[in-house]
């Protein structure tokens, strides 16, 4: 390629990616600027793109209700709960997948278990209500929707783990039996080393879809345990829609996926498990 | 047909660490339907070289000349090189004829006419029994063929291969290296062989241009390279098993000069032509080389020197013998027939002739002469 | 300490690999099985180590059969074609693993790892990280895990085949010198002859299903029992020539082979008359100028077809009349092709095989 051409591709490049900027950076400027405005200010029917006057306040209103901040408590649990249950199900099942394919019932079976994600969570919303219904815990308990999120999470979890043990040399665990160690060992001291990166991002998908899922939260839980996306819509005064408080209460809701994020963000970097064979 | 001509050739890479000099005042003319490999270790620049000579990276500085004509500006299809690559890159589904086919209908040429060629191609890289079929069912050698084939057919004024029997066994490595100096012979064209098997490049090429870090060491023939090495890492680069190298000092008695150990335990006469080099000038400390294939056990062929040494290893190879030997610090290596039954412990007595020893300055790590 | 005994031991997926292969390696016995790739010899390292099971046959170290007992039960150390190091341990972590798995205290454990690591002199290295060393580096380190736990049995599999050539020769020198290593017995798998003899107290070449031919390196190398041992021999390889028995010569297209009296006698008898005549290159010599051949030589004219000169030596393939033949040369010969030369063959040296069975005579 020569000079001119290469200068000509990185601009389109710049013009694109800026449009694409815009386009995901958007939404997340004007749910900031709605939060700090006034209910009389959201509602005006030619909108302002830079709140007339600041109301921080806003963000203690949307604790009013005490239960509020339960609700954030109440997600994170279940978020939580349900990415271990996941990861821990997901690697085990991932790991038994890729190692002894045959036995554990080959590409069909392993495919059929991601195939579980892709169905449509609408077709099954009223099945599970009665299912879940009819457990000794009910519907509107941590456990429900802990339980109920493993049909959308273990498969994904299954299916990633698969792929990054198949990635992970089998020879590191065989010279680990050489050694002296038994299959078990061999797997906790060697293996999940390698695949924990790939872990961390799994249990970071897995607990994004929990703490953000509102379909089933919605027909679940609602008063022994509240999820705060339920809670989002409850932001009403009567028939007006209070949107600074859903922005400022959505806002806050967004600190820990980003916290977590952050947090976890070296462990995603793949790729410890390069240059392990040969190079 | 083409000579090709770096001059002063550069590459700078930017980097996040600033910029990396790949390939510093490349200097190398390659003659019109010369075979010339370039050698050396990983990293060494000469990847970067090659793809600068067919397009694929740009020139930092310096130019690239086909036939007088400058290149740097041309795309590489422009340049009208093929390249072979390490990997064989064949349409698997796809027979043999069709993979070879492939290039030439790209550039809208009648079937007789492909036919021939393929045709002929097939007959000079032997692929006339394997032409219907696919590659998955070939084997390495085979493959690594038919890829060259392909990169021949469309009548390249040059020919560039990369590392082409890097993973290719023995047995096979020796046979593609008959099937490329053939192909050579039948073809005359210019071809650069880029490589890190010594081996390889001593079998294959009219002339070798050495490369580490990012500089041309030395460009000459195989006995050029092999018998005056430019300096130590030309010496130590070449050759199998490796040189023997031995850290020395000058020791000048009036016209006499010796070359000893350290310790004392090894001394060497120098030839006589080296022997005036170093009574005038004021090297003291110098490196010397001396390959284990012109270390033997009897005093013929003109091995008039001689030194004592303890019997490490016997390796016994077949063909050959190697001698593991040490003799004060130094371990060094002699390649002996394969009837030798020198046991460990044993002193022996190894003959050379001065003319085989490879002095190098200590400093400048450069040759002696 | 302990010998190791394989008997009978058959290992097939869709096809067998290994059919019935037979093979004892002495306590102190360092055993070298080469054969081309692919062929099972690794196979054969992984069935001794637990790694895959036999389908029949039995695998008994020191007295005990192992052939249904776990790797970790085994006490048998391999290194990995490809190192099969932790790439999140550290160079040390790697080495001390196996001590680890036997619960061995932390001060043993830093003992025996530096002793470890000064004898392979990696002892820079133990803090790094498997990713930031060089290859032989590697290797050592890998040699290092193997060695530190006194096991039984070495197992190595192809340890040198993918390193410099100058570092080959580093490790080979290794391999001699390491007297733990000579201690037990080593089953060391390669395809490169050259290790083999070098390395082999004894040797086994592997040809498929089992191993065609065992002895001390000498032995398989003077006296190939069998083609596929001599095709597998020495670089370059064999002349094989087809001949036909014709009075008291062989003859192939073009030449024909005076035999000494003792060889004729070989010949006695046979039926076919079908010969595969083996004469390595060095036992073939291109005669300069009017030199006239040795005592014990017979000499061909014919054409040079393809000239090498590879530094060492050179090798010349002589077109003789339609028949080829491979000679080595001095390495600052030069010939062209299509010249005139004279080859002279040591009579003394052939090989006689019949060609059916692939057997020597």
């Amino acid at each position: 390629m020569s000079e001119k051409n290469y200068a000509l591709v990185k601009v389109l490049l710049l013009i694109f990616l800026g449009i694409w900027m815009l386009f995901t950076l958007f939404p997340l400027y004007w749910q900031l600027i709605t939060a700090f405005k006034s209910a009389g200010e959201t509602n005006l029917t030619v909108p302002t793109f830079w709140p007339d006057e600041w109301h921080p306040e806003n963000f203690i209103a949307v604790f009013a209700d005490k239960s509020n901040f339960g609700a954030l408590i109440d997600s994170f649990v279940i978020a939580t709960g349900n990415t271990l249950a996941s990861l821990f199900l997901g690697t085990l099942a991932g790991y038994a997948f890729a190692r002894f394919p045959r036995q554990a019932g080959g590409e069909n079976l392993s495919f059929w278990i991601l195939s579980n994600r892709m169905f449509p969570p609408v077709a099954i919303l009223i099945p599970m209500f009665f299912l879940f219904d009819a457990m000794p815990w009910g519907t509107d308990s941590h456990i429900s929707l802990i339980i109920l999120y493993l049909v959308f999470n273990m498969p994904l979890a299954t299916w990633l783990m698969m792929v990054f043990f198949r990635d992970a040399p089998r020879e590191l665990e065989e010279a680990a039996y050489l050694d002296g160690f038994t299959p078990l060992q061999a797997f906790r001291r060697v293996t999940l080393p390698l695949v924990l990166p790939g872990m961390v991002s799994v249990g970071i998908l897995c607990w994004i879809f929990a703490w953000n899922e509102y379909l089933f939260a919605n027909l679940f839980v609602g008063s022994a345990v509240r999820t705060f996306t339920i809670v989002i819509p409850t932001f009403t005064n009567g028939s007006q829609t209070l949107w600074n408080l859903q922005m400022a209460f959505s806002l806050i809701a967004m600190i820990p996926p980003v916290t977590l994020f952050i947090l976890l963000r070296r462990y995603m970097v793949r790729g410890l498990s390069l240059g392990v064979v040969k190079g | 047909m083409a000579g090709i001509t770096l001059k002063n050739v550069n590459k700078i890479y930017p980097s996040r660490y600033g910029p990396v000099h790949a390939v510093k005042d490349f200097n190398l003319e390659i003659n019109d339907g010369e075979f010339v490999a370039l050698l050396g270790p990983s990293g060494c620049g000469k990847t970067s070289t090659l793809r600068m000579i067919v397009g694929l990276e740009t020139i930092s500085s310096g130019e690239i000349l086909f036939d007088g004509r400058r290149v740097n500006e041309l795309e590489p299809r422009d340049r009208n090189v093929a390249m072979a690559f390490e990997t064989y890159a064949l349409y698997p589904n796809f027979t043999i004829a069709e993979n070879l086919s492939f290039p030439l209908e790209v550039r809208g040429m009648g079937e007789a006419e492909r036919k021939k060629k393929i045709d002929k191609i097939a007959q000079i890289m032997r692929l006339e029994s394997i032409l219907e079929q696919k590659p998955p069912m070939l084997s390495g050698g085979e493959q690594q063929r038919v890829s060259l084939g392909r990169a021949l057919i469309r009548d390249p004024d040059a020919f560039i291969l990369d590392e082409v029997m890097s993973h290719l066994d023995a047995n096979l490595k020796f046979q593609m290296l008959h099937d490329l100096k053939i192909l050579h012979r039948e073809l005359g064209k210019t071809m650069v062989y880029v490589t890190h098997d010594q081996m390889e490049a001593l079998a294959l090429a009219d002339r070798i241009a050495v490369m580490d870090h990012a500089l041309l060491q030395q460009a000459g023939t195989r006995n050029e390279v092999y018998r005056e090495p430019a300096n130590r890492f030309v010496a130590d680069f070449i050759g199998e098993p490796p040189t023997n190298f031995f850290d020395m000092l000058v020791r000048r008695n009036g016209n006499d000069v010796n070359i000893v150990s350290e310790d004392g335990a090894i001394s060497f006469s120098p030839p006589e032509k080296l022997t005036k080099v170093l009574a005038t000038n004021n090297i003291d400390a110098v490196t010397l080389g001396i390959r284990p294939q012109h270390l033997g056990l009897s005093g013929t062929d003109g091995k008039s020197c001689s030194l004592k040494a303890e019997v490490h290893i016997n390796e016994y190879l077949g063909e050959r013998s190697i001698l593991t030997l040490k003799s004060g610090n130094e371990t060094f290596r002699a390649l002996v027939p394969p009837y030798t039954s020198a046991k460990k412990g044993e002193t022996v007595k190894l003959h050379y002739a001065p003319e085989d020893l490879m002095l190098f300055d200590a400093k400048t790590t450069n040759l002696i002469a | 300490m302990a010998r190791l005994e394989v008997k009978g031991l058959c290992k097939g997926w869709d096809f067998p690999v290994l059919d019935g292969l037979d093979l004892t390696v002495e306590e102190g016995e360092f055993f070298v099985v080469v054969g081309p790739s692919g062929i099972g010899k690794t196979t054969l390292l992984r069935l001794v180590a637990g790694l895959e099971t036999a389908d029949a046959g039995s695998i008994i170290v020191g007295g005990r059969d192992v052939t249904r007992i776990p790797p970790y039960k085994r006490n048998v150390a391999m290194t990995f074609e490809s190192y099969a190091l932790y790439p999140h341990m550290t160079v040390f972590k790697n080495i001390a693993s196996p001590l680890v798995a036997r619960k061995t205290d932390s001060a043993e454990i830093d003992k025996r790892v530096s002793e470890v690591a000064s004898l392979l002199q990696i002892d820079q290295l133990l803090d790094r990280k498997p990713g930031e060393i060089s290859g032989g580096q590697k290797q050592r380190c890998a040699l290092g895990r193997t060695l530190v736990a006194n096991p039984d049995v070495f197992l190595l599999d192809e340890p040198i085949s993918h390193l410099d050539a100058k570092i080959r020769h580093e490790l080979r020198e290794q391999f001699h010198t390491l007297d733990a290593l000579r201690k037990v017995a080593t089953l060391y798998v390669t395809h490169d002859y050259s290790e083999a003899l070098s390395l082999g107290d004894r040797i086994g070449v592997m040809g498929s299903g089992g191993l065609v031919q065992t002895g001390s390196p000498r032995e398989l190398f003077e006296k190939p029992g069998d083609l596929f041992v001599a095709r597998n021999l020495g670089q370059p390889t064999i002349n094989i020539i087809e001949t036909k028995i014709a009075g008291k010569k062989l003859e192939s297209p073009g030449a024909s082979f005076k035999l000494s009296a003792k060889q004729q006698n070989l010949l006695n008898g046979h039926k076919s008359g079908e010969i595969s005549l083996g004469i390595r290159p060095q036992n073939v010599r291109i005669l300069q100028g009017d030199e006239k051949p040795g005592r014990g030589h017979q000499a061909f004219k014919g054409s040079v077809d393809i000239f090498d000169a590879l530094g060492a030596h050179s090798i010349i393939i002589v077109d003789i009349g339609g028949t080829m033949i491979t000679a080595l040369g001095s390495p600052d010969a030069m010939y062209e092709y299509g010249q005139e030369v004279t080859v002279a063959v040591e009579t003394g040296s052939f090989h006689l095989f019949d060609t059916k069975t692939g057997k020597v005579l």
